[in-house]
């Protein structure tokens, strides 16, 4: 089934700094949406604001016409993965993989190295390998749309490009919305990408617009 | 319900330990001193859950996003805790107050 999010007429101002002003964001299930913008412009303010997890002053979030306030409070309908490591340090990842309803062989099967980590703690695991399995999960958990905050930041190339296939698969089944600084690679991926300035949302046309709106030399 | 009720006490174990050792030290006061003693301890008991809501939310805050992404919320995970943190201090008062 198709589901589609929108998200617009977001305000959100602190003090007198005004962070975002003239949203507006479509994603739809097959399709990967992208957000690229530079430090300080917002980006992870708006997603947070999607997720319900961060007040605004005003916003209209909607999934299939349906305004939704707090996204998080409902079960299956958004995942997100946070910039920084979400997952208590003292879980197994046969824990997480359970409390996420995954299959850790699954798991085990794309990236072999963790053949038989089921019982090691995820804080004893690399800062790379953390970020992976928080990425896998995100990225495979049931859910109509997930956004994704820098999921390929600390993930080795080869890792970047498994979780490129994994997230190309998944996208049958539900909508991605990501932002990463690794720009190559969210432009590869994403079928509408954005960029976000002063507080507004430019859709890309062509890549020179990367370079014209200050964000990448090209 | 068991998979919510597992998640709650995955949070809860981040702060067993203080509460543990808040929920002794209540017990033995109430134990020694005398029914006088109770509203200093109450105010106890409320001041060190501030100071561990206060370290919980700066501290390890973004772990509250491992909670959202499988359904429960800040305030469910809170508004539980305060539940059960209630229902052990009376407990252990009304313990100590069988030993005095």
């Amino acid at each position: 089934m198709s589901h589609q999010l929108e998200v617009d007429s977001i305000q959100l101002q602190f003090g007198l700094r005004r962070i975002l002003s003239d949203i507006y964001i479509k994603c739809e299930t097959g399709a990967i949406t992208g957000l690229l913008g530079r430090n300080g412009q917002g980006k992870t303010c708006l997603m947070n604001v999607i997720y319900g997890s961060l007040e605004a002053n005003h916003k209209s979030v909607r999934i299939d016409g349906l305004p939704i306030v707090k996204a998080f409070k409902q079960k299956d309908v958004l995942t997100y993965l946070p910039q920084s490591y979400f997952i208590p340090g003292y879980l197994s990842l046969n824990r997480i993989f359970s409390d996420f309803q995954t299959a850790f062989s699954n798991f085990e099967a794309h990236f072999p190295e963790f053949k038989g980590a089921g019982t090691t703690r995820i804080k004893n695991l690399s800062g790379g390998q953390r970020r992976l399995v928080e990425v896998y999960l995100i990225v495979t958990a049931k859910s109509k749309f997930s956004m994704l905050d820098e999921p390929f930041s600390h993930l080795m190339p080869v890792h970047i490009d498994k979780i490129k296939l994994l997230i190309n698969k998944e996208k049958a089944k539900k909508g991605f919305f990501m932002t990463d600084h690794l720009y190559q690679h969210l432009l590869d991926l994403c079928n509408d990408t954005y960029i976000l300035k002063d507080g507004k949302t430019h859709l890309i046309k062509n890549t020179d617009d990367i370079s014209s709106l200050g964000y990448a030399m090209l | 319900m068991l998979s919510t009720i597992r998640l709650w006490l995955t949070f809860y174990q981040s702060f067993l330990l203080t509460s543990l050792v808040v929920n002794v030290c209540c017990f033995y006061l109430f134990v020694q001193l005398d029914i006088s003693a109770f509203a200093a301890l109450f105010w106890f008991k409320v001041i060190t859950f501030l100071l561990t809501y206060f370290f919980i939310n700066n501290y390890k805050g973004h772990e509250f996003y491992y909670y959202q992404n499988l359904g429960i919320s800040k305030s469910a995970l809170w508004l539980t805790t305060i539940v059960v943190e209630s229902t052990i201090f009376a407990f252990v008062l009304f313990l100590a107050s069988l030993l005095r």
